[in-house]
């Protein structure tokens, strides 16, 4: 089972979306996620900068991200040396040209020192969906304004330029640190996959599912305005 | 069916299991009723007994109002079945070979072993006879014995409180609502509820449903004609 898993983390899985079944994508609205792959998207405000990530980008995150407590929660991939950095680079590249997921680099907007790493993924313009994830801070920005900062210039975006209805978050259960600090931030608690993902090590994994709709985010824009 | 055996794959295969999947020609029947893949030649059996506003309330994509757009939601699943989608069947009456509805495996995920159900219509006659029950036997039984699936899902409109209902009778557990996640054809934004049975809790399900399926009979002599 084990070598069996292991195999499969070389194909990304984000089967997430399921909730929809399957749908025709129509033409009209693959251009428009086409055009959202090849945007440069920079989100920037005073504290913190994204900016998409690149290849190259592996020499800033190598100081931050080779920390095995920083994976623990991620169901395909650990990343302890060099190789299995570069390795989950490609990956996330690879998923941005397969328009399945767009890598951003986390960067601190006074100083311009890399904080780490995150995503768009699952976008759907036909329903008007898209997913917040693949979130890797380095150790010393987890209590930081750094989570914060870049889950609100996400969401801005999200909502004020795409034009979503609905963000949604796909988390680990037993991440239980992230499921406090979405509620934290008014994002809605949906419930519980049980047993959905089988993850490298071979155990099944309960995903919480949570969101933010559009008429709620003025809210919760509110409360970012203030805390931040 | 017993000769699907697609787990003697060696590991670096596995994507195979996919294809496999979806080539295979899947034949599930009981002694009421067969399920086999949904055809392009089944089509026109098909638009008479699914042609009933009532079955595509809940359908985001399709309003089910003519002949044409039935003809056009089966012949999208048949192509569906060709870019691995979803694999649609018909459901017919074992008997006297009467077409009963439509169905469908869907989000398929053999790295995960999670498979989906739905994409279900049982046309009005063949509603309430314990038809889709044995659907539920025929599909469940294949999931978990022959694909050794430990978890299936559903997904259903938040106001299909019918199915709702039968699907917690049937034993599946309420997950979430995936909150305004899908643009229907209607314009609504709809809710969508997911629910799931595990490898663990088939046996139970199944004793439960096979109990169930004893009390009531399909034949065709059962049922009331309009």
């Amino acid at each position: 089972m084990f070598s069996f898993a292991k195999n499969l983390r070389n194909l990304n899985i984000l089967h997430l979306n399921l909730a929809r079944g399957f749908s025709f994508e129509n033409i009209n609205m693959s251009q428009k996620t086409k055009l959202f792959f090849s945007k440069d998207i920079h989100l920037e405000n005073k504290k913190l900068k994204m900016v998409p990530l690149k290849g190259s980008d592996i020499s800033a995150l190598r100081p931050i991200l080779l920390d095995k407590s920083l994976w623990i929660y991620n169901p395909n991939f650990v990343c302890s040396n060099e190789e299995e950095l570069k390795n989950y680079i490609d990956k996330a590249l690879e998923q941005k040209a397969s328009q399945k997921r767009y890598p951003l680099l986390v960067l601190d907007a006074a100083d311009g020192r890399c904080t780490g790493t995150t995503s768009f993924y699952n976008a759907s313009f036909e329903h008007s969906t898209i997913a917040i994830g693949y979130t890797v801070l380095g150790k010393e920005f987890h209590k930081s304004h750094v989570n914060q900062n870049s889950k609100y210039l996400l969401l801005e975006y999200a909502f004020e330029e795409l034009g979503m209805q609905r963000v949604e978050f796909f988390l680990e259960t037993l991440n239980q640190n992230s499921v406090v600090s979405l509620l934290k931030m008014g994002i809605k608690h949906e419930g519980i996959l049980r047993s959905n993902i089988l993850t490298r090590t071979g155990r099944r994994r309960d995903t919480t599912v949570m969101s933010l709709l559009s008429d709620e985010w003025p809210k919760v824009k509110e409360k970012f305005k203030k805390k931040l | 069916m017993k000769n699907l055996k697609f787990f003697s794959l060696c590991s670096d295969e596995y994507v195979n299991k996919t294809t496999l999947f979806f080539q295979k020609e899947i034949v599930l029947q009981n002694d009421e009723i067969k399920l086999s893949p949904l055809k392009e030649s089944s089509i026109p059996l098909m638009t008479q007994p699914l042609f009933d506003k009532s079955l595509w309330a809940y359908n985001p994509f399709y309003k089910g109002e003519s002949i044409e757009e039935i003809e056009n939601f089966l012949k999208g699943s048949i192509e569906a079945r060709k870019n691995q989608k979803k694999y649609p069947f018909i459901i017919k009456t074992k008997k006297e070979n009467r077409v009963v509805g439509t169905t469908s495996f869907y989000n398929i995920f053999f790295e995960h072993e999670c498979i989906s159900i739905g994409w279900t219509m049982i046309s009005k006659r063949f509603q309430k006879t314990g038809a889709n029950l044995h659907n539920k036997l025929l599909l469940l039984q294949y999931c978990f014995e022959e694909l050794e699936m430990k978890r299936v899902e559903f997904h259903l409109d938040l106001l299909n409180q019918n199915s709702f209902v039968s699907l917690l009778k049937l034993g599946a557990k309420f997950e979430t609502v995936f909150r305004s996640n899908i643009n229907m054809i209607s314009g609504r934004r709809r809710d969508t509820v997911t629910m799931a049975i595990l490898a663990e809790e088939w046996p139970h399900v199944k004793s439960n449903l096979i109990r169930r399926l004893n009390k009531k009979n399909i034949s065709d002599s059962d049922i009331k004609l309009p």
